[in-house]
């Protein structure tokens, strides 16, 4: 146990001088990343997989890839919309062991979801259950800076009556949803939505983290002390 | 390695493209696993020329890119790639300065995956290290040996050149085609040593050098038996005495397509490769006929072999079939058409002279007697050109020195005579005549000398009382044989004078080339016109290929002479003569577009068995589409320079 804590300890340092929202975005990680739950009850349900691929400089870089499968008692209905199956799910690495892993890759980047506040409210319990602390970095929803983005004049071609959802992005984006589903699968159609929205900040001179509608991961959740 | 969904998700998209597609899929999910995802949007640069390359290699997922050069004329362009296509690949190697600029056009998404992995993966397969060697040698900016040289030049401290590895199919084992190297023996070397060499190493040709490694003749393996069977040598002779001293040379710059076509028009099976190109530089490497011919399985020159010896008109005939399906097979870029237009010039000249031959035999035997006079048979139009891939129209003529008057009636009557039947003979080997009747069995396309000068020059004096604008394609011409060439030549210099002293027919031709208009664009399987009219089909060759064959010769003819023949030549000539930079590049780009539209033609044509005058946009491939399109603007813009130029009125 002792040895897991100075590994969180590792990354509570690099998270201990926090980013100011006000920082320019441009060499950070982003750091995509989705997860599998048993169901959608953040108090009740728990991690199957969690994983996520890196943005930096405007690139996917699929060489800092992350993915890992967490045992997990096989009687819920979300295991048949992941596809993860029993076997895989009993291979896997337990819960402590894996957010450590998670944490180690995901270090101090700027963390990125697609409706991230369910999966980082999962994250936060487990961390919270296992560690006695929450996770610290920046967050950037891909749907939220879209939106940021979008007012401030950016998608200027945006249909009127236009969805937010991760498939209708995709549509929008003419990005193939592959995988749709699994963790890795879908943390991918993020980054590559990911690369749309910067560019498009870009163009706009959004330089600023604040720009992308970031905040703190710790910030914000009522479940915080579960 | 089993690789993550992403990696395996990018395996499966590489695995369908070259060099991809022979590497393992375990190779190509870790290269993509090693790999990044970039994302342009259009007009976007992806890298610059002459910017540090860096460690990436590109594969366009999806989206178009544009190839450019930059210079101090501008932006041309060099290539357009789409999905599947590398960018950056350049000499594996080296870190040489990226050499062209790419742009997207359109929203676009790169993989890239690490150049030192994929060449690490790249050189463990034989048909991928081909793949490569081919890619270097047949896309413009690379020669055909740049991968061998900078890759594993063989040993000796000039690095020997051999075509090893330059194939695009896997027909022998890589390793025993790269020990097919140069062997040099000095001429005092007595033959039996040099016959146990040929037999040792398995090879087909010595290379005899002086002291100073110049080459000064070769010995093949046929030359020798010969010699053992006619009795004429002792192996103890140097092979000095034996060896043939007439060489053909190429240089180590020159791409596989120019080895073919000089292996075809020279009739040999060995080319010598030297540092310069000539006999004064030193050998570098040997190419034999049969070497390229492993890497090609069928080959350009057996067609040309066969054509002069084939007995009748009917197995030409399925030999200029042949020719076809094999034009089809090496048609596989705009680039391979340059080589392919001049290798099909060759052979459609060999196919012409056999003809000749045969019904000059055909004529003795039936007691007709032989030419009483030295004659030139002229290929006029796209045969003139060297632009006949396809059998479309033939122009021709046929020119006779002048006759005594009282034999002159005997020598019309052989000439017509035999032009009627070479005419026949033609039309019988598939291919059309011209609608305009510029041909040898026409009595005013067979003529002697002082008659077909007189001709040309009423074109040339009166062109509308003359109709020159049906005869347009009679300034294309060339010889077909060697033998009384001197009369083409003859009638050169006399078309050159009279363009001399006439400057106005030049404005008249440039009037008549501004008569046919390319459309607008093509959108989503349509042809547009200026009007918004959409057609379902595009008439190429009276809309893109004819203004610009017009518009070359008008140039040409303007600089005082009708030579060269080829349109793209033409062009890029003209290019180069002109001072104005914008002019400059319009000209380069109208030769890039007729390349073009050739290709489309000729690609369309073959395959659905039409001589390609009328093609379906829809059935083009994205990139040719995108390449008309702009061609289309090219000519456009060629037309109203040259409308400006002449003063003449240009669109209503």
């Amino acid at each position: 146990m002792a040895r897991l804590m100075e590994r969180v300890h590792k990354y509570s340092r690099l998270n201990s001088l926090r980013l100011s929202l006000e920082s320019n975005w441009e060499k950070f990680r982003f750091v995509c990343i989705d997860s599998e739950s048993t169901g959608l009850d953040p108090r009740r349900d728990s991690l199957i997989s969690l994983a996520g691929v890196t943005v930096t400089e405007g690139d996917i870089c699929l060489y800092d890839e992350f993915s890992i499968v967490m045992p997990v008692a096989y009687n819920t209905s979300s295991v048949t919309v992941h596809g993860i199956t029993r076997e895989a799910a009993a291979e896997g690495i337990e819960e402590p062991e894996a957010l450590l892993q998670f944490l180690d890759w995901l270090a101090d980047g700027v963390i990125v979801g697609h409706h991230i506040q369910h999966d980082l409210t999962l994250i936060n319990i487990a961390c919270e259950r296992h560690f006695g602390r929450q996770l610290k970095n920046v967050v950037v929803d891909t749907m939220e800076s879209y939106l940021t983005v979008k007012d401030a004049g950016g998608f200027s071609n945006a249909p009127e009556d236009e969805r937010y959802s991760l498939d209708a992005l995709c549509d929008r984006f003419n990005i193939t949803p592959h995988d749709r589903h699994t963790a890795l699968g879908d943390a991918f159609l993020t980054a590559q939505i990911l690369l749309r929205v910067l560019k498009e900040a870009g163009k706009l001179g959004m330089w600023n983290l604040e720009d992308l509608h970031a905040w703190y991961s710790d910030e914000l959740f009522p479940y915080g002390k579960g | 390695m089993k690789g993550s969904a992403i990696s395996v998700r990018i395996a499966d998209f590489l695995k369908e493209y070259p060099p991809f597609q022979f590497l393992e899929i375990d190779s190509l999910r870790d290269l993509a696993a090693h790999g990044k995802v970039k994302f342009h949007e259009d007009g976007e640069i992806v890298f610059s020329q002459g910017q540090p390359r860096n460690q990436w290699l590109y594969v366009i997922q999806q989206g178009r890119v544009r190839i450019l050069e930059e210079s101090d004329k501008g932006e041309l362009l060099i290539d357009m790639r789409g999905p599947g296509d590398l960018l950056g690949l350049q000499g594996i190697r080296t870190d040489e300065p990226y050499l062209y600029t790419c742009r997207t056009e359109t929203e676009t998404i790169l993989y890239g995956i690490p150049r030192s992995l994929f060449v690490e993966y790249a050189e463990k397969s034989a048909r991928a290290r081909r793949y490569l060697a081919a890619y270097f040698s047949l896309s413009p900016a690379y020669h055909w040996n740049s991968y061998l040289s900078e890759d594993e030049s063989p040993s000796g401290e000039e690095g020997l050149i051999t075509l090893s590895k330059g194939g695009l199919w896997e027909v022998e084992p890589p390793q025993t085609i790269a020990k097919a190297s140069l062997v040099t023996v000095t001429p005092e070397a007595p033959v039996r040593d040099v016959a146990r060499q040929l037999r040792s190493k398995r090879i087909d040709c010595v290379v005899v050098v002086d002291e100073m490694g110049l080459p000064i003749g070769k010995l093949t393996d046929g030359h020798l038996r010969d010699c053992v069977v006619e009795g004429t040598i002792h192996p103890n002779s140097p092979v000095g005495e034996l060896m043939s001293t007439r060489l053909q040379v190429a240089n180590p710059e020159e791409n596989i397509g120019d080895l073919l076509v000089k292996l075809t028009r020279h009739d040999t099976n060995f080319l010598i490769i030297t540092e310069d190109g000539t006999v004064n530089s030193k050998v570098r490497g040997l190419i034999s006929e049969r070497n390229l011919f492993l890497q090609y399985g069928r080959f350009p020159s057996v067609i040309g072999e066969a054509i002069g010896c084939a007995p009748d008109i009917t197995s030409l005939r399925l030999l200029r079939d042949r020719l076809e399906a094999l034009i089809l097979e090496f048609l596989d870029s705009r680039r391979s058409l340059i080589w392919l237009m001049e290798m099909v010039g060759v052979l459609n000249r060999k196919l012409n002279q056999r003809i000749i031959e045969l019904v000059l035999h055909s004529m003795e035997e039936e007691g007709l007697g032989r030419p009483p006079l030295e004659f030139c048979w002229l290929m006029m139009g796209s045969g003139g050109r060297n632009e006949l891939l396809i059998r479309s129209a033939v122009y021709h003529a046929l020119v006779y020195e002048d006759p005594q008057p009282e034999q002159a009636e005997k020598v019309t009557k052989f000439f017509r005579k035999m032009a009627n039947r070479v005419g026949r003979a033609i039309r019988q080997c598939g291919f059309l005549e011209s609608p305009q009747n510029v041909l040898a069995h026409q009595p005013g396309w067979c003529l002697p000398m002082s008659a077909m000068k007189d001709k040309f020059s009423s074109f040339i004096r009166e062109p509308v009382a003359s109709h020159v604008y049906a005869a347009r394609d009679a300034f294309d011409f060339q010889p077909v044989r060697d033998e009384g060439s001197f009369l083409a030549d003859q009638l050169s210099e006399h078309i050159n004078r009279e363009l001399s002293i006439n400057p106005d027919f030049i404005r008249h031709m440039a009037s008549d080339s501004l008569l046919n208009q390319p459309p607008r664009t093509i959108f989503s399987g349509y042809v547009l016109d200026q009007e918004g009219i959409r057609r379902d089909e595009l008439a190429i060759k009276l809309h893109a290929l004819l203004p610009l064959v017009d518009v070359a010769r008008v140039l040409t003819l303007e600089s005082g002479s009708h030579q060269p023949t080829e349109t793209f030549k033409r062009l890029d000539l003209a290019s180069q003569r002109t001072k104005d930079p914008k002019m400059r590049n319009l000209l380069h780009e109208a030769s890039e577009g007729f390349l073009v539209s050739q290709f489309a033609r000729i690609s369309q044509g073959l395959r659905s068995g039409t001589d390609g005058a009328v093609i379906h946009p829809a059935e083009l491939e994205p990139e040719s589409r995108t390449l008309l399109i702009t061609t289309f603007r090219t000519i456009l813009g060629i037309l109203e320079v040259t409308a400006k130029r002449f003063d003449l009125k240009w669109r209503d």
